[in-house]
């Protein structure tokens, strides 16, 4: 793995990908524990897996398809419910073009 | 007077010698009176409550004596989605959500005659360990034992209604990574965390999908065995839940093996190992044959390799979340 200092630059990378508006403090705060968290990932680094198979469940897993038959499902309206965000019985979501 | 074990209340219950109704109001006055000071619950779902209580009560005055959990209370893990019940995960960024639908573990609850109660505290999103770590506009749950110390967490809430009421109940948790042992250790109560894929997840509000389980929480072991084998089973809605037998009952553990880990007793505190030896001694009595085993590269490496999994996952499920 290329290593990567953890600095204020990377911190505030990080924040804006995740949409996070940090105050100055907060910074102050983050940092050294961003520091102390990827220090602890670290030791994995230690350990040697070239020979492993990589795995990504921890059971085995098979497609599950539904019977092509019509289910009871939700209406408009009641699948709108949850959103502020809709028009004429849709969801409203950001222009594209 | 402790309060009857769930399999004696409902079968009180089915005999007609308690009033449903009665006795969730009664715990339901108890849980709002609580949370002022405990902060147990997220939401308290009094009219709907009371309302299927009513229609149960109806239900067995006309012979309809059916159901496994038939009357008792349950309370929910904030994070576990319940028809019509505001259902944040203990976070403001998902204030006013009322799911459309029960997760299946509700359903199953539902099914089997269990009363939803209310959805309890909890770590932001399960963010936590020890139910500190609230979202914005949240109180922390604090520990009956001793309201100067947490509930352990992330299941804080479950555990410390549990083990605060004086009536029969038992509470639906999740964990991730040791969010239902812990807060049930922290208040004496018992928390099955199950095998990953006994219990269906359809509903719940993820953090790390490829280790999140779903589980129980109760006063006695028997009713954390009976609320777990009530939600446990293959579900079509989650491709990750297994097809499994049921639990049945309680000495069907005589002659199984239980094992342990010797390196996770290397640095726990004195008082904690000492109850851990006493309860493996119960269970040798009882017939379960115990071995000591090790496993050193979990010791070493769990904690590091699960932050780096859970993390991971759950900046892909946040995502949803942030929009």
């Amino acid at each position: 793995m290329p290593k990567q200092s953890v600095d204020k630059k990377l911190l505030l990378r990080v924040a804006k990908n995740a949409r996070l508006n940090l105050t100055e403090a907060e910074v102050e705060k983050f940092l050294p524990q961003l520091k102390e968290i990827l220090k602890a990932f670290s030791k994995l680094d230690r350990v040697s897996v070239e020979k492993e198979k990589p795995s990504f469940q921890p059971i085995p897993l098979s497609n599950v398809i539904r019977k092509d038959s019509v289910e009871k499902s939700l209406t408009q309206e009641e699948a709108l419910r949850n959103t502020k965000h809709k028009k004429d019985g849709y969801f409203l979501g950001p222009k594209a073009l | 007077m402790a309060a009857k074990t769930a399999r004696e209340f409902v079968s009180s219950v089915k005999k007609g010698h308690i009033s449903v109704v009665e006795h969730v109001e009664n715990l339901l006055e108890e849980a709002e009176k609580a949370n002022h000071q405990y902060h147990f619950f997220n939401a308290i779902a009094k009219e709907s409550a009371v309302k299927q209580a009513m229609e149960i009560e109806a239900g067995i005055k006309i012979g309809r004596h059916k159901g496994k959990l038939l009357g008792l209370p349950i309370s929910v893990k904030d994070c576990i989605c319940v028809k019509g019940i505001e259902s944040r995960a203990g976070s403001k960024i998902l204030s006013g959500y009322e799911p459309l639908f029960d997760a299946t573990v509700v359903e199953k609850a539902k099914k089997e005659g269990a009363i939803i109660i209310g959805k309890t505290a909890q770590d932001e999103f399960g963010f936590g360990t020890f139910s500190n770590n609230v979202g914005i506009g949240f109180e922390k749950p604090l520990n009956p034992l001793d309201p100067k110390r947490c509930c352990g967490g992330s299941s804080g809430g479950s555990a410390g209604f549990t083990s605060f009421t004086g009536f029969s109940h038992a509470s639906i948790g999740q964990s991730t990574g040791g969010s239902i042992a812990c807060p049930a250790s922290f208040c004496g109560v018992v928390g099955l965390t199950p095998t990953y894929g006994l219990v269906s997840r359809y509903g719940l509000i993820d953090y790390a999908n490829s280790l999140d389980k779903i589980g129980s929480i109760g006063k006695t072991v028997d009713d954390a065995a009976l609320l777990l084998d009530v939600i446990s089973g293959h579900d079509s809605n989650d491709s990750t839940s297994l097809k499994s037998e049921s639990l049945g009952k309680q000495d069907q553990g005589k002659g199984m093996k239980a094992c342990y880990a010797k390196e996770l007793f290397e640095k726990c505190d004195s008082h904690v190992k000492k109850a851990c030896m006493h309860s493996i001694e119960k269970l040798e009595k009882e017939g379960f044959s115990v071995e000591e085993i090790s496993l050193p590269l979990n010791t070493e490496y769990g904690i590091a390799a699960y932050y780096l999994i859970s993390t991971a996952e759950a900046s892909t499920n946040l995502a949803s979340s942030a929009e």
